[in-house]
């Protein structure tokens, strides 16, 4: 079964590359064209780099260039940087990753206990409170509040405005410093998803006759909320978690750009703005990748966790 | 509470949909003598034109509040349609996965995840590069529908599609098909029904994402053309320091499109959200 | 002085007054008159501290053949020395590498001849045989190096020969105006660490922003320390610069922020020292929390409306353009002064012709900037055979309603708010204007390859004063003659006659000759109006008050240009205080 998943994998990746390839040649314009606008250089320097860099070729030949190249194990060179791209995506996916586990370490990590007390107090004031707060901050746009900290942070003298480091380098302390706001607005962007759902599934999973039975015989409430009722609850958030891991490599992208956090996501944005199709396809493919693997670990839980699906699939 | 919400969401969506009708100016109108005022509500002797501006005016002179009353037409409309189509095409290849299964399941869930991987932010930046240049707005605005359905249809999919799995092994599912009831009749009567919930808790994130998607296009300078207003480019004028500066009713709309969705979330937040369908009562 | 016939007490009276007059005048009315005059002294700095300057994107490379992107050269030009440059201040030629240069009486030939003791940041010499590698990598027709073209004259190359060990001589294949400012912002490279690779082809591959800072070298007053990617690049003093004591900064910090809004955020908490450019609408913001915001004036970009004059326009708007009182027309409908106050806040200049009034050395003082008036546009149209219809719109000779497009390029946000107001002014002349959001190398491609549009809003200029600078722009033949480019024969007489003009300047070596026939070429341009000229934005620059010497200029590059001369009024220490 894993084998399949592996063969569907591939050509999920074969399809994804292709369609980025595509996408990329078919929006008009390239790199050099902003050399156009330089008034020192002429038209024909212009094309004659154009066609070094191959530029001229069509893009299936292209691609085909850069599968060959992968097979090799290189990821292509950047155009714009002129250096192997590898060396220009690893020490960005260290940054990515530092920002992306913390925030939704945060998130889970609050969203599980609100929504366990949420659950266990639905209907009543608290569950009411949480509802409400998982909902504003539904409703504010991510992007919208990192400007708005950036704004502040301006404007406080304490809180740094953007950056991993400040210019005078301070060590893990100063890091971790201009971690918190990026990190909050990403933790606060994930925290009403996985709230909602932990809450709502525990509080479908409670109504289950197999709970409603073990309540009236007697069991005690904590033994079924922490046995029966997670075990069920358990389902739809692993699925979200695989989903979760899908995206994290992708999902700060935004945060990062406002934030100037140096990760792969100013990169990727100036890379697809300048049409820097190897550079483009990297992390793209790295996404891909990681939603594959979070998808087939999913499963793979959820087989686990429920018999059910075990006998089925 | 809910159903204050409920009446509350519908004026603001009829309003807003009736923005011709509603707005005290032009959308499109610039007062160039009275650019980046704050908001007055009372007309200065001297001022001209003596306009009063709920909401001030933008850099342009533009009345701030009749230009969040059309954004909120196109947003509202946008929003709705884009959803309307992710969901049905969402509701059709769940349901056909659900209930085929094999390989057609197999092939709808690749693509499906194919469409999760391909971010429609780059995906509207290359349609709107290689589409014609005349193309008029609400040709500009079909696109950017398209697109979010395009995006948004895979993740509904894949919940429902879970759904349908797990509805198809209910007892009374199990006794309907021994009695003889095809596949369709059991989608109909059985599965959909508990499919509300998920629909409905799907369609509230959508509705926001044409919002979103214009406001992340209009970061990049390529969102709902000048001089059209529109929710997402309201947003994406925040993003400039000297905008959140200026005075309190350049603030306001967002303050206000931050109500109206928080409002839309109320009436939803004790669905069930995708998790296991509440078993009927009486088998049917 | 004479006694003149005074007595003794009004003697000394007079003495007196002649001391505090030329007291007076030493020490208040000369430094007064100094500064009034612009002139800024040269402070002597104190050595120590490190400058900050924030950059809206990454440097792309340390290569100096392939720094194509302003962050790279923003960089690079803190690297490496010219044999001479020009003084961003004075706009005169001064030698830096060169102790002294000779040209022949002709302009053909130039003697250079080197400072002796020169070294490269890693203690290498620095000799005649550096200078002729140097040539040698720019004008390789295989390296495709962007310095290559500004060295072609008519086409052909300049040569550069060594004759001794200290001294170069450059020839000139034809008479070339601009002289010695040809040999600005041409680095000179060090052979003994790019020869290898210029023999095996890989000069392209060398130099990128992850390479050892061991393995280049330069001749400016800095030397790379450590690259951060994604974040920051650290230059440190080069010990071996030839202006000892300077540069008096230890480090120069790059950051890399992303935006302007970004720039100014980490400015305002005190992270950066340095904005070089902000944008007319950030001023009154930090004007209000009391940070120093230069003015400088208009810089030398201009911006404008351009039309479509190509054969591949639309059909509709192919005719309309063609027209001149047309494009007259929709140049007297702009509003100009609307646009400074709105979008720029008054820190813009209209202008008169492609030349900005911050080139003061070019500028055609008799042109004035259009003024805005509606019914001399209506009164052009309607000379034309167009009329207006019971609902306001324009119609042609045809019938036709007269619509057509704007394309804007998403990178500069006045550019867009210029179109905004261009379409309502046009609306009330009646005509039906479509503002198109392009991306950058779309809209490029759409005015300079596919000629696929209508009219768009574009910017050019900013590089040097020189008019020759500008041919690609002003000859037909010319890939920037943006509203009809590469043509392979003039397409009307006024652009044969710029044509004509553009050769005769470039090979002119008396000044006023070159400023009356430049000048004549932007009288043709006001006249013929292929493209509207529009605004010309201010150069606005803001530091902090510890940043010293700073000469802000509206020459490239505005405050960095004489980075060896800047210092920091206190050294920063490693230990800032936590809550500043």
């Amino acid at each position: 079964m894993i084998w399949r998943r592996v063969l569907q994998t591939m050509l999920l990746l074969l399809a994804v590359s292709a369609a980025w390839f595509a996408l990329l040649a078919a929006s008009p314009g390239d790199y050099f064209d902003l050399q156009r606008l330089d008034p020192r250089v002429s038209a024909a320097t212009v094309d004659k780099l154009r066609a070094e860099y191959g530029l001229t070729k069509p893009w299936w030949v292209r691609y085909g260039d850069w599968l060959v190249s992968v097979a090799h194990g290189e990821m292509g060179v950047s155009i714009v940087y002129n250096e192997p791209v590898a060396d220009l995506l690893l020490p960005r996916c260290a940054n990515t990753l530092l920002l992306t586990l913390t925030s939704t370490a945060l998130a889970w990590g609050l969203a599980l206990p609100a929504g366990l007390w949420a659950a266990v107090r639905r209907g009543g004031g608290i569950d009411h409170v949480w509802n409400v707060a998982a909902g504003l901050l539904l409703a504010i746009p991510e992007l919208l509040l990192g400007t708005l900290l950036v704004y502040w942070a301006a404007g406080s003298a304490r809180w740094p405005a953007g950056g991993m480091r400040s210019a005078q380098d301070g060590g893990l302390l100063d890091i971790l410093r201009h971690l918190a706001l990026p990190a909050g607005v990403l933790a606060a962007g994930l925290f009403p998803i996985v709230f909602r759902h932990f809450r709502n599934a525990l509080a479908e999973a409670s109504g289950l006759p197999f709970v409603r039975a073990a309540r009236a015989v007697g069991v005690s409430p904590p033994r079924i909320w922490l046995h029966s009722v997670l075990r069920v609850a358990a389902n739809p958030m692993i699925s979200l978690l695989g989903l979760s891991i899908g995206g994290i490599l992708s999902s700060s992208l935004l945060a990062e750009v406002i934030f100037g956090w140096p990760g792969l996501g100013p990169l990727f944005v100036e890379a697809v703005m300048t049409k820097d199709t190897y550079l483009v396809l990297a992390p793209v493919m790295f996404s891909a990748v990681a939603l594959a693997v979070g998808n087939l670990l999913a499963d793979l839980l959820l087989m686990w966790n429920d018999p059910r699906i075990r006998a089925a699939g | 509470m809910k159903h204050a919400a409920k009446w509350l969401i519908v004026g603001m969506a009829a309003a807003l949909l009736l923005a011709p009708l509603f707005a005290p100016y032009g959308e499109e109108e610039q007062n160039r003598s009275r650019a980046q005022e704050a908001p007055s509500w009372q007309r200065v002797p001297g001022t001209e034109p003596a306009r009063i501006f709920l909401l001030g005016t933008d850099e342009y002179g533009r009345d701030i509040f009749s230009r969040f009353l059309y954004g909120g037409r196109l947003s509202v409309a946008g929003g709705i349609t884009a959803t309307l189509l992710a969901l049905s095409f969402g509701l059709a290849v769940g349901g056909a996965a659900g209930l085929g299964g094999g390989w057609l399941d197999a092939t709808l869930m690749r693509t499906s995840e194919l469409f999760l991987s391909l971010p429609w932010l780059y995906l509207l930046l290359a349609l709107r590069a290689i589409l014609p240049l005349r193309l008029s707005p609400s040709g500009a605005f079909w696109m950017m529908v398209t697109v979010i359905a395009l995006a948004g249809w895979a993740r509904p999919a894949r919940l429902i599609r879970g759904m349908v799995l797990s509805a198809q092994d209910r007892p009374y599912v199990r006794m309907a098909q021994a009695m003889g009831a095809g596949k369709g009749y059991i989608f109909r009567q059985h599965i959909l029904p508990q499919l509300r919930g998920v629909i409905w808790a799907q369609a509230l994130v959508i509705f926001p994402q044409f919002v979103l998607a214009d406001m992340a296009l209009s970061f990049l300078g390529l969102g709902v053309a000048e001089p059209t207003a529109s929710w997402g480019g309201m947003l994406a004028g925040l993003r400039h320091f000297a905008v959140l500066e200026s005075h309190w009713g350049r603030v306001a709309p967002v303050v206000l499109m931050i109500v109206f969705f928080v409002l839309l979330q109320m009436p939803a937040s004790d669905e069930p959200q995708g998790t296991q369908p509440r078993m009927p009562e009486t088998i049917q | 002085m004479s006694r003149r016939g005074r007595s003794r007490g009004c003697q000394k009276q007079y003495n007196r007054i002649i001391l505090a007059w030329r007291t007076s005048f030493y020490f208040l009315i000369l430094p007064l008159l100094a500064t009034a005059l612009g002139a800024q002294t040269v402070q002597r700095g104190m050595r120590g501290g490190t400058l900050v300057i924030a950059q809206r994107s990454e440097p792309k490379t340390l290569n100096p053949l392939l720094s194509r992107d302003a962050p790279s050269r923003e960089v690079l030009g803190r690297l490496s020395s010219d044999l001479m440059s020009v003084n961003r201040q004075t706009q005169k030629v001064e030698p830096v590498l060169a102790e002294w240069v000779h040209p022949s009486a002709d302009g053909l030939h130039y003697t250079v001849h080197l400072r002796s003791g020169l070294r490269f940041s890693d203690g290498q010499p620095f000799n005649a045989d550096d200078v002729v590698f140097s040539f040698q990598v720019y004008l390789d027709e295989k390296v495709h190096a962007v310095q290559r073209d500004p060295l072609l004259i008519h086409e052909k190359p300049v040569t550069v020969s060594k004759l001794d060990g200290q001294t170069v001589r450059i020839d000139l294949p034809g008479r070339y105006a601009p002289g010695e400012r040809m040999f600005d912002s041409l680095p000179m490279l060090p052979r003994h660490l790019l020869e290898a690779a210029y023999r095996e082809g890989k000069l392209n591959q060398v130099w990128g922003l992850s390479t050892k800072p061991e393995a280049m070298a330069g001749l400016g007053p800095f030397r790379v320390k450590e690259y951060r990617a994604g974040e920051r690049l650290v230059l440190e003093r080069n010990p071996y610069y030839w202006k000892a004591p300077q540069p008096y900064l230890d480090e120069i910090v790059f950051l890399f922020v992303g935006d302007e809004d970004a720039q100014i955020a980490r400015f305002l908490t005190g992270d950066v020292d340095l904005v070089n450019r902000v944008s007319a609408r950030n001023v009154g913001l930090l004007r209000a929390r009391g940070v120093r915001v230069e003015d400088l004036g208009p810089s030398l970009e201009y911006n404008f409306l351009l039309f479509n004059l190509t054969k591949d326009a639309s059909p509709g708007p192919k005719e309309w353009f063609q027209i001149k009182a047309f494009r007259q027309a929709v140049s007297a409908a702009i509003d100009r002064d609307g646009i400074v106050k709105l979008v720029y806040g008054g820190l813009a200049s209209p202008l008169a012709s492609p030349v900005s009034p911050g080139n003061k050395a070019w500028l055609n003082q008799k042109l004035t900037a259009g003024k805005h008036s509606a019914e001399q546009a209506k009164k052009l149209l309607s000379e034309s055979g167009f009329t207006r219809d019971k609902a306001g719109e324009l119609r042609d000779r045809n019938g036709k309603t007269v619509e057509f497009t704007i394309a804007t390029g998403a990178s500069s946000q006045e550019r867009s708010a210029m179109a905004t107001m261009i379409q309502a002014d046009l609306q009330a002349i009646g005509m039906k204007v479509q503002i198109v959001p392009l991306e950058s190398r779309s809209m490029v491609d759409r005015i300079l390859n596919t000629h696929q549009y209508d009219t768009a809003v574009m910017g050019l200029g900013g590089a040097d004063p020189d008019p020759v600078f500008e041919t690609n722009v002003w000859k037909s033949a010319g890939g920037m003659h943006v509203w009809n480019p590469e043509q392979k024969q003039p397409a009307t007489s006024w652009e044969a006659e710029i044509d004509r003009l553009m050769d005769e300047q470039a090979s002119e070596l008396k000044q006023e000759k070159r400023r009356e026939l430049y000048n004549r070429v932007q009288e043709i341009v006001a006249e013929e109006m292929p493209l509207i000229c529009l605004t010309s934005p201010h150069v606005l620059v803001a530091a902090q008050p510890r940043v010293k010497n700073l000469r802000p200029t509206i020459f490239d590059h505005y405050t960095l240009w004489n980075s060896d001369e800047l210092f920091v009024a206190e050294a920063k220490t490693k230990e800032r205080s936590a809550g500043r």
